[in-house]
């Protein structure tokens, strides 16, 4: 019965992939001709302002993208308001109602096209296409906001993790446990560990140079990364998280069970010596360079 | 009484900086100074908190670790070039330490020449306290730590051409202090030295070549670990590893329907471990090597196939394999030498369509799979049917596979629905533990309400898992519901609930009465939270009251309570912050313990 329904699976992702190709073929053409549709000139900031003078100063004063605007070495379409909002002389002939791109109403993607029009270049960006963010209809500019934000604050609607709890507030919750890093502190940010513009890591962990699973926890605590002679080898194969809890528990060091020896009874199999606790015996438990049983 | 009365002298102090500021009126401050060329700005905020703490002191040192005394809380400055001046080393600057004289201090320089270079500095402090739960040690599952993590790094980035950037960087981490352990068969415990040390430097490249936009990284990582017990049983490390790693990103745009990224990473690491102990017993005094070599490669995809709909594809192939070398284990053999090697190598793929029919609906949906191989020494597969050992003793490979989706939908500008599902089938799980079937949903409603200033969040998530072989399964089902509330600009209410509801439950070999016998465990939790923030109700009088309380239930009750009270009056001058704070937490695990505090903090801020 199993191995039936993992056949079917696996047809069921070729049947996918095969779909994808053979529609991509036939839509060749329909994209071609949405491609030819007219378009708007630009027209340059100082068009921009004669209408939205207040945008165009606060824009001035504090935003990193006006030093783009003074620079005669970009094209028109990569500086000042039209970079973003796309070519504005139809929107200012209509007496500002419509023809440009006003991030109200849009989906994510052609949000988040704008802003990947300049910002793709950037090797932490190159991934955000594919993103769980992204697919999940979450575009720059619902973290983001280009107008009228402080200066060294990548442009932030909010403060970091009032940003990220807005709409993760399950794991918001899980931070007010008596056990938890101290994210509400301060101490740690949700970006140490994540990465808000995707990557091929579960959870968008944060990867900076990829040698194990769950490198996002080395960077704090590299003593458990190894490699050791004698590995716990469910740190290689299932991370961290098959013990621990990252962001709050009811338990000390954030495990998931109250009771350690009941943790490695979960995949041990067995008490051993039911009234001793395991890790008394088994110090190294990350891993040890001299003790196969993880002893010393 | 002492303690009381120099509470009390705070109180009067505080109110009557309160009084003498009541009079002026409370317009902005004074913001953004000019000199030098730079226009300036910044905050300070230095404060004294006293604390009142009863019960176990220790137990508020691992929770809260917030202690008395006078407090840097803030201080920035940064500066901003008024114009262009080609011949200026600085275009902008900026200055920050926070949390000087508590337990997480941070500090942050960053230099910048537009187009020039960045230099950027940081410096983190984490101190970490825990103690054992129990004074037998026998039956305490834990260790002491009080110990201080400190995270550093440099890194400088030069840009000789428009799209050409260098970057030049150190990173460290260390971890000090002491640590009370056990040494096997000694199982009293002992007082340990930290000494840990883990260093990076690297160089990286991000530049084009012809349509591709490439990041080039070569680092060094060192780590060193010279942990030492003194006595009874003398033990110490002398450790050292390090590690080449070699990252090659590049990405590019095939075409306007084709956007594509591949990378490759290697990374060998080598290195030597040296132990001391007087008396040898179980573990023998000598060294072990090991070495370990990791490839990675990965691409992914994204091809628009109609204007709504596109097609994304990742995959990675990871492959790592380690041999290691001790001649310490009595177990296998030492002093002779005895080897130990384990090798993993995986394919993971994702296949995920993406589904824009209209600008307010968005639709996912894909196919996950992944092959591992993994073959390791396991040393503790002694083979009591399958109540001893993690690793399953028939498993080399595993293959997974399930679905994964999504809709995104705001049928109206007041309401939006999320809906997320990923499932997962291993047909072949390594160790014991892993999963053989997983389920994962999640549903989130956004509600804007037509009572003005009234939103309504609620989120639904359950995780089903569960191993047929190991009679294991765990069901966590979480139900969390949010309200924020601002009737009139100046006020904000905010609320939330979350029912966490954990159960899970293992066949195990119980020794006594000598069969396998299932074990459930509940490890449900409620929080609830709240908050009423105010600002500038009166002239520039403000504050902020929130509370959680979080109760946990099952195999470990316990009950974890902080409340806030935080009043400021901005004016002119400074800005005067009064906050009491009052936590507490009872914890019936093992045997009852907990901590009450009382905090008060006194703080003057300043914006500049």
């Amino acid at each position: 019965m199993k191995e039936k329904i993992m056949n079917w699976s696996r047809v069921s992702a070729i049947s996918v992939i095969a779909l994808v190709v053979i529609v991509s073929f036939i839509s060749f053409n329909s994209y071609s001709q949405e491609k030819k549709g007219g378009a708007a000139d630009y027209i340059g900031a100082d068009g921009c302002k004669a209408c939205h003078a207040d945008i165009y100063d606060a824009f001035k004063k504090s935003d990193p993208h006006w030093k783009n605007v003074m620079n005669d070495k970009v094209a028109p379409g990569k500086k000042g308001c039209e970079s973003c909002h796309g070519p504005g002389s139809k929107h200012a002939d209509a007496e500002g109602k419509g023809f440009i791109l006003s991030f109200k109403g849009d989906n994510a993607k052609t949000n988040s096209d704008a802003c990947l029009n300049c910002h793709e270049k950037q090797k932490n960006l190159s991934q955000f296409g594919r993103s769980v963010h992204k697919l999940s209809a979450v575009g720059c500019n619902d973290c983001h906001k280009v107008h009228g934000t402080q200066m060294g604050k990548n442009l932030l609607k909010q403060k970091e993790t009032d940003l990220c709890f807005s709409c993760h507030q399950d794991v918001k919750s899980s931070f007010y446990l008596a056990n938890s890093h101290k994210v509400l502190q301060g101490a740690v940010k949700c970006t140490d560990c994540h990465t808000p513009h995707g990557s091929r890591e579960r959870a968008s962990l944060r990867r900076t140079s990829a040698t194990v699973k769950y490198e996002a926890c080395f960077k704090c605590h590299p003593e458990k990364r190894g490699p050791f002679v004698y590995e716990h080898l469910s740190m290689k194969t299932e991370g961290c998280t098959i013990c621990h809890v990252p962001h709050g528990s009811t338990n000390r060091y954030l495990l998931a069970r109250a009771n350690v020896k009941m943790l490695c009874a979960e995949c041990h199999g067995t008490m051993h010596y039911p009234n001793i606790s395991c890790i008394n015996c088994h110090t190294q438990i990350h891993g040890s360079n001299f003790s196969s049983r993880l002893l010393q | 009484m002492r303690r009381n009365t120099t509470k009390c002298i705070w109180i009067v102090f505080c109110i009557s900086f309160f009084h003498l500021f009541s009079v002026s009126p409370a317009p902005c401050q004074d913001a953004g100074l000019t000199a030098g060329g730079f226009q300036w700005g910044g905050d300070i905020e230095l404060g004294y908190r006293g604390t009142s703490i009863a019960g176990d002191k220790q137990r508020y040192d691992y929770v809260s670790n917030l202690q008395n005394g006078l407090k840097l809380f803030d201080f920035s400055l940064w500066g901003k070039r008024i114009g262009e001046d080609p011949k200026s080393l600085v275009d902008s600057l900026r200055f920050r330490v926070s949390g000087l004289g508590d337990p997480y201090p941070s500090g942050l320089l960053e230099v910048k020449k537009n187009n020039t270079y960045s230099l950027s500095i940081n410096y983190k402090q984490y101190q970490y306290i825990t103690y054992r739960e129990d004074p037998n040690p026998l039956f305490s599952p834990t260790a002491n730590f009080d110990s201080t993590i400190h995270r550093g790094s440099v890194l400088l980035s030069v840009f000789p051409k428009d799209d050409v950037k260098l970057n030049f960087g150190y990173n460290r981490v260390s971890r000090d202090g002491s640590a009370l352990t056990t040494v096997f068969p000694n199982l009293t415990p002992m007082e340990q030295d930290l000494n840990e040390q883990y260093n990076e430097y690297f160089i990286s490249a991000d530049f084009p070549i012809a349509n591709w936009d490439m990041h080039v990284k070569q680092s060094l990582w060192t780590y060193y670990n010279g942990d030492k017990i003194h006595a009874p049983a003398y033990q110490a490390y002398d450790s050292s590893l390090q590690t080449l790693v070699t990252n090659i990103k590049g990405h590019t745009r095939f075409s306007d329907r084709l956007d594509f990224d591949a990378a490759f990473i290697y990374a060998h690491t080598q290195g030597t471990s040296n132990i001391t102990t007087i008396p040898a017993i179980v573990v023998l005094p000598g060294s072990g090597n090991m070495s370990m070599n990791t490839y990675v490669v990965e691409a992914g995809l994204s091809y628009l196939i109609r204007k709504e709909l596109i097609f994304h594809f990742d995959y990675r192939f990871h492959a790592l394999d380690q041999n290691g070398r001790a001649n310490t284990d009595v177990f296998l053999g030492a002093p002779a030498n005895s080897p130990s090697n384990y090798n993993l190598m995986a394919n993971t793929g994702t296949f995920q369509l993406e589904y824009i029919p209209r600008d307010n609906l968005t639709l996912r949906a894909g196919y996950r799979v992944q092959y591992q191989n993994v073959n390791g020494d396991n040393y503790y597969d002694a083979g009591i049917g399958n109540g001893n050992g993690g690793k399953s003793p028939s498993s080399n490979t595993s293959w997974l596979n399930g679905w994964v989706g999504s809709i995104d939908w705001k049928p109206y500008k007041f309401l939006t629905v999320f809906g997320e599902y990923e499932g997962a089938n291993f047909s072949n799980p390594y160790t014991w533990i892993s999963m053989e079937n997983q389920n994962v949903a999640r549903v989130k409603i956004k509600y804007d309400t037509p009572i003005s200033g009234l939103t309504l969040k609620g989120t639904f998530n359950w995780r089903y898992t569960t191993n047929a072989q190991q009679d294991y399964n765990l069901n966590v089902q979480d139900y969390i519901f949010t309200a924020i509330y601002k009737p009139i600009p100046m006020i904000t209410f905010d609320g939330s609930f979350d029912y966490s509801r954990v159960n899970n439950s293992k066949d195990i070999w119980n020794p006594i009465p000598f069969r396998f016998e299932n074990f459930s465990w509940d490890s449900s939790y409620y929080v609830w939270t709240g908050g009423l923030t105010f600002d500038n109700v009166y002239k520039g009088l403000g504050g902020r009251m929130n509370g959680s309380y979080a109760k946990s239930l099952g195999e470990n009750p316990q009950n974890y309570v902080d409340a806030v009270v935080s009043v400021w009056y901005k004016n002119k001058c400074v800005t005067p912050i009064l906050t009491y704070e009052r936590t507490y937490l009872t914890d019936n695990q093992i045997h009852a313990d907990g901590f009450r505090a009382n905090l008060i903090t006194f703080s003057l801020r300043k914006d500049f």
